[in-house]
């Protein structure tokens, strides 16, 4: 048991790029999910005797940062509309129609309902199965795969996807892309 | 951490409901949209699950090794977090 704080420090430590992925999907922006990572794992530190041994670690972390996330969205709703603010006038409106690119996405992702959006993460992202969604969201398994597919729909539907028109990737398309989205510097 | 209640409501749902439950009124989307979808959530979050771990957790789990200590484990009525 003398070592417990040590495994504890290196199960933390090895969770964060996980819950910082998590954190910045769910919440759209970077300052507000290094936050709620830091929270999450005050929380984690303390409440440790809560955690069931042979369970998955993780998949307690995540319960505790998206706990965490929606008690502070119901609090402060308003800085939510804020950050909401701040993400739509970062990004650029696409000139072409029919493309989607990274920060229209981004937009796009936060615009969903919060239980939708974060069942989409979960499962497209995280790596998590139905099962462990489920348990992380207090939900049944049913729900996480309805708000999944609602989350896709409304995405689709933001982004213009539905269409079934989308265009090809040509060279001037991705041009485009890499000069409108911010994270892409590439210059290929 | 108010996990426990949730997951009893959530398995009694889970059995009153059934596994796989998706309603009628969902449109599928065309399989190409699904995965431009796919791409670009799977990318913004590998990018941030690629970036190193910064410092500042770091320090905090020292400093939480140094406030706390590994005894602490059975008190989990402690700290100030709500």
């Amino acid at each position: 048991l003398t070592d417990a704080g040590s495994v504890l420090k290196d199960e933390l430590l090895a969770a964060i790029p996980a819950l910082r992925a998590f954190a910045v999907s769910l919440s759209g922006s970077p300052d507000r999910a290094d936050d709620l990572v830091q929270e999450t794992m005050m929380k984690a530190w303390s409440h440790i005797g809560s955690f069931e041994q042979g369970t998955n670690f993780r998949a307690w972390l995540f319960t505790i940062l998206r706990n965490t996330f929606y008690s502070q969205y119901r609090k402060r709703r308003y800085e939510v509309d804020d950050a909401g603010h701040a993400a739509a006038a970062l990004a650029t409106p696409p000139e072409q129609d029919g493309h989607m690119d990274f920060a229209d996405f981004r937009v796009a992702l936060q615009k969903l309902a919060p239980d939708q959006r974060e069942a989409l993460i979960l499962i497209g992202a995280s790596g998590l199965s139905y099962e462990e969604a489920a348990e992380i969201c207090g939900c049944a398994v049913g729900t996480i795969k309805s708000r999944v597919n609602r989350a896709r729909a409304r995405l689709a539907e933001l982004l213009g996807l539905e269409s079934g028109e989308e265009v090809g990737p040509d060279p001037q398309w991705r041009g485009s892309l890499n000069v409108s989205s911010p994270l892409s510097v590439k210059t290929d | 951490v108010q996990g426990e209640k949730d997951l009893d409501e959530g398995n009694s749902l889970m059995n009153s409901i059934g596994g796989g439950a998706t309603s009628a009124s969902e449109p599928a989307l065309p399989l190409d949209a699904q995965t431009q979808i796919g791409r670009r959530l799977a990318s913004l979050y590998n990018e941030v699950l690629q970036q190193p771990v910064p410092d500042r957790f770091r320090l905090l789990l020292d400093e939480l090794d140094q406030k706390t200590g590994p005894s602490k484990r059975a008190k989990p009525d402690e700290g100030s977090a709500n």
